[in-house]
């Protein structure tokens, strides 16, 4: 089954991936948290019927996920792959529709009545905004958002007023983060309307050395949607060549070599895989193939098996329980069928 | 406080301040103030009901902006007001469903001043 972080983006030596979110909300309505399970039911049922209307022209199949009966593993695996907030399925009240390459879905009930996402690999803002914009213009004619002129789409929070757009690229930045200069950045950043803030890949564990970062829009009103996204482009391009810069001197540095080279080792040849040590190592060698140290494969293939090989995700894909040392083990099979 | 000086302290407060303090969102029920402790609004509606009140913390978020992105149906051959009437009439539909009358009557008056706004330009 194909799926979208499969794919090799554009300038994805930088650029792990593109997201674009739109908020939208159902007037008369309450937002789901004011509301009971049968007013989300209905809300939910609403725009389940537009996205599946099949002279609607969606064009798209969704698997249609339920919250109230989703399993602890499939939910766990939905939050991995950054489809819903980690605590979306355990609140039990929303749905998720989403297409078989998981580039695009449908968020139902969350913090509003519903929210379009679109993923894609590497740096595609624009064709990512013109997806969800399309799908918005659809539904719209069946589920006629709330809007006003002045304020836009009625969004629940208020900072999400106007477009109710939120774009957002992520990034590695290792030769950034390891100059120490990514905190002056983000307060430069911050006066422009943008958010760079570190991504860990996974929040609970404090051993992670992060070098993953997400630059995002934050102004929504007051510009349109192609405004807000040529600001993110322009600053993202700006962020790309300093890293790229200072990548060159890092790679230059026996010990930027050494450390590449045993994540590279420890990777090829352990026995087993730990959830906790496996981000580092595959970002390591991720940085390797990007400064030219290492050939033979591409960093999608990196941020596939980032991806696939979360403990959720990867127990899915096994189609059985496992236990932590068996997914150890598988772990290390599958990293060395892609680095072997 | 000598009556002269509550009398003058009156004043300075907006009227609407002292007129609306019990005001609840006809579609969710939310009070200004539910809205101001969560931060968050409790439906679209919200927003026009406290519109006056909502407007000052908007703009501490946004300023003084107004929206300048995607209009919804703009890229349909829909005359505007007719359409607003579609989704109004929609909207009435469903709340009657519901039972929610409160809004129901609010939408038959703006659909009422649609209905005769029209009447006068065509
Ligand atoms: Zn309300």
């Amino acid at each position: 089954m194909h799926k979208w972080y499969q794919e090799a983006g554009e300038q994805n030596d930088v650029v792990i991936s593109t997201r674009v979110r739109l908020a939208r909300s159902l007037p008369g309505y309450p937002y789901p948290k004011r509301m009971n399970a049968a007013g989300r039911q209905q809300v939910e049922q609403m725009i389940y019927e537009a996205a599946t209307n099949e002279n609607a022209a969606v064009g798209h199949q969704f698997a249609y996920w339920r919250m109230e009966d989703i399993g602890r593993t499939d939910g766990l695996s939905l939050a991995e792959r950054r489809l819903v907030q980690p605590d979306f399925p355990a609140d039990r009240m929303g749905g998720l529709l989403v297409t078989q390459d998981e580039s695009l879905s449908l968020l139902v009930n969350g913090e509003d009545h519903l929210r379009i996402q679109v993923f894609r690999a590497g740096m595609e803002l624009e064709s990512a905004y013109a997806e969800a914009d399309h799908l918005d213009t659809i539904l719209d004619k069946e589920l006629h958002f709330a809007f006003d002129p002045k304020l836009g789409y009625l969004t629940q929070d208020p900072a999400n007023l106007g477009t109710g757009m939120r774009a957002s690229v992520l990034l590695h930045l290792p030769a950034l983060h390891e100059s120490g200069s990514i905190g002056r950045i983000a307060a430069g950043l911050a006066k422009l309307g943008l958010v760079l803030e570190e991504e860990p890949f996974d929040p609970s564990n404090e051993e992670e050395q992060t070098s993953r970062y997400l630059l995002s829009n934050r102004l929504t009103l007051g510009l349109n949607e192609e405004e807000a996204l040529r600001n993110l482009k322009s600053i993202a391009q700006q962020l790309l060549v300093q890293e790229r810069t200072a990548r060159l001197s890092l790679a230059e540095k026996l010990e930027m070599q050494d450390a590449v080279s045993r994540a590279l080792g420890v990777l090829q040849s352990a026995k087993m895989l730990g959830e906790q040590e496996l981000p580092d190592l595959l970002y390591r060698v991720r940085l390797g193939i990007a400064a030219g140290l290492i050939s033979g494969v591409g960093v999608e293939k990196i941020d596939a098996l980032l991806m696939e090989l979360q403990p959720a995700t990867l127990t899915l894909a096994c189609g059985r329980r496992l236990s932590q040392s068996q997914r150890d083990g598988l772990r290390a099979e599958v990293v060395q069928r892609v680095l072997g | 406080m000598t009556p002269h000086r509550q009398e003058e302290a009156k004043k300075r407060v907006p009227a609407h301040v002292r007129v609306v303090v019990d005001v609840h969102c006809p579609v969710c029920g939310a009070s200004f103030d539910d809205i101001v402790r969560s931060g968050r609004a409790g439906c679209a509606e919200c927003y026009h009901t406290f519109s006056d009140r909502l407007k000052p913390v908007i703009e501490r978020i946004h300023g003084e902006a107004v929206h300048r992105g995607k209009v919804p149906g703009a890229n349909l051959p829909q005359p505007r007001q007719s359409s607003q009437l579609v989704v109004k009439r929609r909207a009435l539909r469903e709340a009657i469903d519901t039972q929610n009358f409160e809004y129901a009557a609010a939408l038959r008056d703006q659909i009422k001043a649609l209905e005769e706004g029209g009447g006068r330009h065509a």
